[in-house]
């Protein structure tokens, strides 16, 4: 059943336009790599800048999984293209799942591929593992908050979603106290180890991965919650 | 056994009336579902095919509760009154995915034959972005019929739908009745269901006002003034020729056009005809109000308003 949902999805996903205003919107940081490396002609010296680029990599993520994940799941349930898919003999949560099934991978695809490029435009290196790692996990987590937010709001998931990453998530991320944990992008720079300085190694990377993850999954619980009471 | 069971059923949307203490129980065969738009037949089917919650009383579908009981739902085929569907998708994937959601082994083969059943044979493979609006509820037809149900509840399925379409959807549902299977077709059109079955349940303001069959309705419309409106060049010509004759009950005159109240249609359609001809009226509209269903819903309901 999740298998059909995400099939359908995707097919449905290819053939709309949001794959490709995602990926103009992936780029950016691409678009600014370009920029540092005609302004900046010192290879080192670009590297320093990870964390300007993950500033606009940030940009991306509160974006790109609300693009794929909150328009499709909220523009479901307002068209009510859902009752087709709620008269069927499935739980809810499966329409839910299959969905996040089929558009987290393509939101984390499509956040790395700019990620990794723009890495490699700004240091001709491989982007460091762990910033990968951090990247695809915020996508991740991102796509489950878009998930909920858009179960609870449908009408206006997507804007919702972008406006929580945007007004809450990244700014108090950036904020010096103890409200930055609450903040998904502050814990995936944790996970990715990026810092002013460029990427160390974190010595603790389980507790930055479990708080996204406890973060996601309140939101993505409090979706589910909700679609199980929502009518058509 | 029943297929559905209302027990004082009632649903609101906040202190919005959807359906008001509905008792009803359905045995099978096909059944129309009859009342003006808001009447509350949409919220009915809505709650038997698994999709709204009673707000007090219980409806169950085969004895399940169909909101909670996902297996019930594999028995019943929904066809939604909305017009919004996957228009990226052809038809024929459409269909396979709705097969494939209610656990048919062999999707493809299943919506290919509901969609050839529907007469979708040569736009099958087309998107549904560019079907008409007849060729849209065949295909919402299809993917309600492509799972084999026991039970269709078809909302509106001929509304929008072109002449042609209408008489062919209209046999392709009768055959599904004639194969045993227990149907809901809901419209606001009574000739319509007329044309598919004779069994009735007439929804007004979230309640059942009348169930039974369709003749006996007539009947009661029967019972009060038929009305006539003549649309003409000469409707005082046409009005003074009718006057004096006993089954007149009343004369209205409206802007080129008359209304006639009668107690005995058929010798007024008659004597209406000697008239416009001896007076050579040009009649360019001739309709009768009570031939749609808002006239038995006014008889129905004449003493509740």
């Amino acid at each position: 059943m999740i298998s059909t949902i995400a099939r359908l999805t995707l097919k449905r996903l290819i053939r709309g336009q949001a794959m490709w205003v995602a990926l103009g919107i992936a780029i950016l940081p691409v678009i600014v790599a370009i920029v540092l490396r005609q302004a900046v002609h010192d290879r080192v010296e670009r590297l320093a800048f990870t964390l300007e680029l993950y500033v606009v990599e940030m940009f991306v993520l509160s974006v790109v999984p609300a693009l794929f994940v909150a328009s499709s799941i909220g523009e479901e349930i307002e068209d009510k293209t859902i009752t087709y898919l709620w008269s069927r003999p499935l739980s809810r949560w499966h329409v839910i799942a299959g969905k996040l099934l089929a558009l987290a991978p393509i939101a984390m695809g499509v956040t790395l591929v700019g990620w990794l490029l723009s890495i490699q435009v700004a240091s001709d290196a491989l982007a460091p593992a762990w910033t990968i790692v951090g990247i695809a996990a915020a996508a991740l987590a991102i796509s489950m908050v878009a998930a909920g937010i858009a179960t609870l709001a449908p009408k206006h998931g997507m804007a919702l979603t972008i406006i929580y990453m945007l007004l809450f998530d990244v700014p108090i991320g950036e904020i010096p106290a103890s409200l930055q944990v609450l903040s998904i992008t502050h814990q995936a720079r944790l996970l990715a180890g990026i810092s002013a300085h460029g990427v160390y190694d974190m010595t603790d990377r389980i507790a930055p991965a479990i708080t996204m993850a406890v973060l996601a999954g309140v939101w993505l619980a409090l979706g589910l919650w909700k679609i199980r009471r929502t009518e058509a | 056994m029943s297929v559905v069971v209302a027990d004082h059923c009632s649903k609101w949307y906040g202190h919005v009336l959807g359906v008001s203490d509905v008792t009803w129980t359905l045995k099978g065969g096909i059944v129309g579902l009859l009342g003006p738009n808001g009447a509350g037949k949409s919220t009915l089917i809505k709650m038997m095919s698994g999709l709204l919650r009673p707000s007090r009383g219980s409806l169950t579908v085969f004895g399940k509760n169909p909101f909670d009981d996902v297996e019930v739902r594999r028995r019943i085929g929904y066809a939604p009154e909305h017009e919004k569907t996957w228009d990226t998708l052809t038809a024929l994937e459409l269909v396979e995915a709705m097969a494939k959601l209610a656990g048919v082994a062999n999707a493809r083969k299943a919506a290919t034959s509901a969609l050839e059943q529907m007469g979708m044979t040569e736009a099958m493979n087309r998107r549904v972005k560019g079907f008409s609006k007849g060729m849209r509820q065949r295909t919402k037809l299809a993917t309600a019929i492509a799972h084999d149900p026991e039970f269709l509840l078809l909302d509106e399925p001929l509304t929008g739908v072109d002449p042609m379409a209408r008489i062919d959807i209209v046999e392709q549902i009768r055959k599904l009745g004639e194969a045993g299977k227990t149907i809901i077709v809901s419209s606001h059109v009574l000739y319509e269901i007329e044309a598919l079955t004779s069994d009735i349940v007439v929804i007004y303001r979230g309640q059942v006002l009348a169930e039974g069959n369709v003749y006996e309705i007539r009947k009661l419309i029967d019972q009060h003034p038929h009305r006539i409106r003549v649309e003409c060049d000469q409707p005082r010509v046409v009005a003074a020729a009718l006057a004096s004759a006993d089954h007149i009950a009343r004369l209205v005159f409206e802007r080129g056009a008359v209304l006639i109240e009668t107690r005995d249609p058929d010798r007024c359609y008659d004597q209406l005809a000697a008239a416009v001809l001896d007076g050579g009226v040009a009649v360019s509209s001739l309709s009768s109000p009570d031939n749609n269903l808002g006239a038995v819903f006014d008889y129905l309901t004449g003493d509740r308003r």
